[in-house]
C-alpha cells in the first residue's frame, strides 16, 4: 500500500539549532501514527513543514506516491492535509463559523466574479451547528466570539476545524493538552473516527496512555533525528519511554 | 489569550453575552450613535432653527462626507491590523491632482488623481503586506511624501490651479439633488457599498480575520494576508484620493495645505465609532456615528459664538479619551 503521506530526509535548520536532521516518516490510510519526543525533539517543526509552514532544507515530501511541495499552508491545505497547531491558529476575535470557513467561504452566485459573491451565511451557520452537534462540541453560545470561550472548547473548535474539512491526511499537534478527561474522550473518540474514515492522522502528545490506547504506530523524535518506531502497547510502555528520552546512551 | 480583540462581534454574529458584559459591549456597538442621538437633541433645543435649518445641516452633511470617506477606508485597514497616516496628505495631493489633471477635462481631474493615490496605498500596500514593515513608518513616509508632492506641483503653493466652472465635474461637485450635496450621495454610496464588502463578502471576513493578533493565525490557516494588506492601504488611498477630487470640485481648485491632520480626524473617528485600534474589531456603522458626532460637536461649538473653534479639538479630544478609556475597562474585565 501506498502511504498517505511519506517524508524522506527531512533536514531542517534554524540558525546554529539543527531542528531536524534526516527524518524518515510514513503514514498510512486508515492509520493513526503518534509522534513522540521530548520538548525541542523537532515534532513541532516537523509537522510545521508538512503543512507549508516552513520550507524543508533538504528532503522530499511525498502524498499517494506523488512528489509534492509545500509552498504554503494554503498548498497544504489544498492537497488534503489539515492541521491543529499547537497554538491552535483560531481567530480569536471571530465566531465558530467564521473560524471554521475562513479562507474556504462559501459564497454566491456563482455566475459573479469571485470578488463580488456574498457569503452564504445562512448555509455556513447550518453546516457547522450540525458538525458541532454531530461531534458533541458542547457550546454554549454558537455566536459568541471564540476568545471568550474555555481553553477545552477553542481545542474542541481547533479539533472540530481539522476533521471537518479533513480529505487526507489529519495532523493534530498535542490535541488533548489543555483539556479535562471528558473532553479528551472526546477528542480521542474523534480521532478514531477519522481512522475509520480512512484518513490517515499524525498525533503527537505527551500523554503514553492515549497513545497506547489509540495509536497503531509509534515513532520517536530526539534531537531533530528519529530515533526508532514501535508499536505502542502496555508491553512497551517501558522501551518507548527509554527510546524517548535516550535512556541507553 | 482573551484580549481586548475578543470584544466586538464578528461579522457573522451579533454582540452576545450575559449581563453587564452585554450591556458594555452594547454600549461600546451603539456608544458613538446613542450619543449623537443625544448631542442632536441637545443641540435642537438649544439652537432651533440654526443647527436644525437646511442650510446649516447640508453644511454638516457636505463636511462629513468627505470625511466619511476617508474614514471608511481607515476602518477597513484598522479592522486588519494596521493604520494609515497618509490619507490626509493624499487627500491633498488628489485635489492638487485633480486640479491640474482638469486641463485635460473631467477625465483627467479624476482619473489622474485617482491613479497616483491607488498607486501610493500599492506602495504602502506592498512595503506593509509583503516586505512587512511596520504600517506606522511606511504611511508615515508617505505622508511627507504626498505631501511634499502636492507642494512640488503647485510651486510651493504659489501656483493655484484652478478647475473651469464649466467643467462637469464642477457641476457634479456643486450640484445638489433634492437639496442633498451629490458629494453627499457619491459618499454615502460609497460607505453602503463598503458596508456590503466588509459584512458579506469573502474578502471583508479576511480583513477581520487578518486583524486578529497579528495576522498569525490567519496565516497558518493559509489565507493570502499580504494580499489582504495591500488591498486595504489601496481602497484607503482611493477613497481618500476621491474626497480630494470632490473637495478640488466643490472648491474649484486644489490646495497642498488640504487635509492636514485629516489622518487624525479619520482614526478618532474610526475609534470613537467603537473599533479596536488593535485591530480585529468593529464596524463600519460605528464608523459613521463617530463621523457625525464629530462633525455636530463641530458645529455646535461655532454655534457657540463666544467659544472659540479651537474648543472643537478640546471637545473631540476629550471624547476620545473616554471611548479608550471604556475600551480598555471593558478588555481589562473580560480577561478576568
Ligand atoms: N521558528 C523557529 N526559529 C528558531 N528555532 C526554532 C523555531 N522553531 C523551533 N525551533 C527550535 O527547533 C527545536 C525543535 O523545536 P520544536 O518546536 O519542533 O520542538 P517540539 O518537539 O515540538 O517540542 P514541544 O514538545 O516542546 O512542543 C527547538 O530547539 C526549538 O528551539
Ligand atoms: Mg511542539
Amino acid at each position: 500500500m501506498t502511504p498517505a503521506l511519506a517524508v524522506r530526509g527531512a533536514t531542517k535548520r534554524f540558525g546554529a539549532v539543527l531542528a531536524l536532521d534526516g527524518v524518515d516518516l510514513a503514514v498510512f490510510p486508515g492509520e493513526v501514527l503518534a509522534l513522540l519526543g521530548d520538548n525541542g525533539a523537532g515534532k513541532s517543526t516537523l509537522i510545521k513543514c508538512i503543512s507549508g509552514v516552513h520550507r524543508l532544507d533538504s528532503g522530499s515530501i511525498e502524498m499517494g506516491g506523488v512528489a509534492v511541495t509545500m509552498g504554503s499552508p494554503a498548498a497544504a491545505r489544498a492537497l488534503g492535509i489539515e492541521t491543529v497547531y499547537q497554538d491552535l491558529a483560531l481567530f480569536d476575535n471571530l465566531d465558530p463559523v467564521a473560524n471554521f470557513y475562513a479562507g474556504r467561504e462559501i459564497a454566491g452566485p456563482r455566475w459573479l466574479p469571485r470578488g463580488l459573491r456574498l457569503l452564504r451565511r445562512r448555509d455556513m451557520s447550518r453546516a457547522t451547528g450540525e458538525l458541532l452537534t454531530r461531534l458533541q462540541v458542547g457550546i454554549a453560545d454558537p455566536h459568541a466570539t471564540v476568545g471568550l470561550m474555555s481553553g477545552g472548547q477553542r481545542q474542541a473548535i481547533a479539533v472540530a476545524r481539522a476533521a471537518a474539512f479533513a480529505s487526507k491526511v489529519v495532523i493534530l499537534d498535542e490535541p488533548t493538552a489543555a483539556l479535562g478527561l471528558r473532553e479528551s474522550r472526546r477528542v480521542l473518540d474523534l480521532i478514531l473516527r477519522l481512522r475509520e474514515e480512512g484518513h490517515a492522522v499524525i498525533v503527537i502528545s505527551h500523554a503514553m496512555d492515549h497513545v497506547i490506547e489509540i495509536a497503531d504506530r509509534a515513532a520517536v523524535l530526539r534531537r531533530g533525528r528519529k530515533v526508532g518506531e514501535m508499536r505502542p502497547t502496555p508491553d512497551n510502555r517501558q522501551a518507548i519511554v527509554s527510546l524517548i528520552v535516550g535512556g541507553d546512551s | 489569550m482573551t484580549t481586548g480583540q475578543a470584544e466586538r462581534a464578528a461579522p457573522l454574529s451579533p454582540a452576545t453575552g450575559t449581563g453587564r458584559t452585554r450591556l458594555a459591549a452594547l454600549a461600546q456597538r451603539h456608544g458613538a450613535a446613542l450619543v449623537l442621538v443625544l448631542v442632536v437633541l441637545l443641540g435642537s433645543l438649544t439652537f432651533g432653527s440654526s443647527f436644525t435649518g437646511a442650510g446649516n445641516l447640508g453644511a454638516i452633511a457636505l463636511d462629513a462626507s468627505y470625511l466619511l470617506l476617508v474614514a471608511t477606508g481607515m476602518t477597513f485597514v484598522i479592522l486588519s491590523g494596521g493604520i494609515d497616516l497618509s490619507v490626509g496628505s493624499v487627500l491633498a495631493l488628489s485635489g492638487v491632482l485633480a486640479a491640474y489633471g482638469s486641463r485635460w477635462g473631467t477625465a483627467g481631474a479624476v482619473l489622474l488623481p485617482l491613479a497616483v493615490c491607488g498607486l501610493i496605498g500599492l506602495v504602502n500596500g506592498l512595503l506593509i503586506g509583503r516586505a512587512r514593515l511596520a504600517p506606522f513608518v511606511v504611511t508615515l513616509a508617505t505622508l511627507l511624501f504626498a505631501r511634499g508632492l502636492a507642494f512640488a506641483v503647485t510651486q510651493e503653493g504659489n501656483q493655484v490651479y484652478i478647475i473651469p466652472a464649466d467643467l462637469a465635474l464642477t457641476r457634479i461637485g456643486q450640484a445638489n439633488v433634492l437639496g442633498v450635496g451629490v458629494p453627499v450621495l457619491i459618499a454615502l454610496a460609497v460607505f453602503v457599498a463598503a458596508g456590503v464588502v466588509l459584512n458579506r463578502t469573502r474578502f471583508g471576513l479576511r480583513v477581520f480575520a487578518a486583524g486578529n493578533g497579528d495576522g498569525h493565525a490567519a496565516e497558518l490557516m493559509g489565507l493570502p494576508v499580504a494580499r489582504i494588506r495591500v488591498r486595504v492601504y489601496v481602497l484607503s488611498s482611493l477613497l481618500a484620493g476621491l474626497a480630494g477630487v470632490l473637495i478640488a470640485a466643490q472648491t474649484t481648485s486644489g490646495l497642498p495645505t488640504l487635509g492636514e491632520g485629516r489622518e487624525l480626524e479619520a482614526i478618532a473617528a474610526v475609534v470613537i465609532g467603537g473599533t479596536l485600534l488593535t485591530g480585529g474589531a468593529g464596524s463600519l456603522g460605528g464608523t459613521l456615528a463617530g463621523v457625525l458626532l464629530l462633525k455636530v460637536i463641530q458645529n455646535l461649538i461655532n454655534q457657540v459664538g463666544t467659544l472659540s473653534s479651537a474648543y472643537q479639538q478640546v471637545v473631540s479630544g476629550t471624547f476620545l479619551v473616554l471611548v479608550v478609556l471604556v475600551q480598555a475597562t471593558l478588555a481589562r474585565r473580560r480577561r478576568q
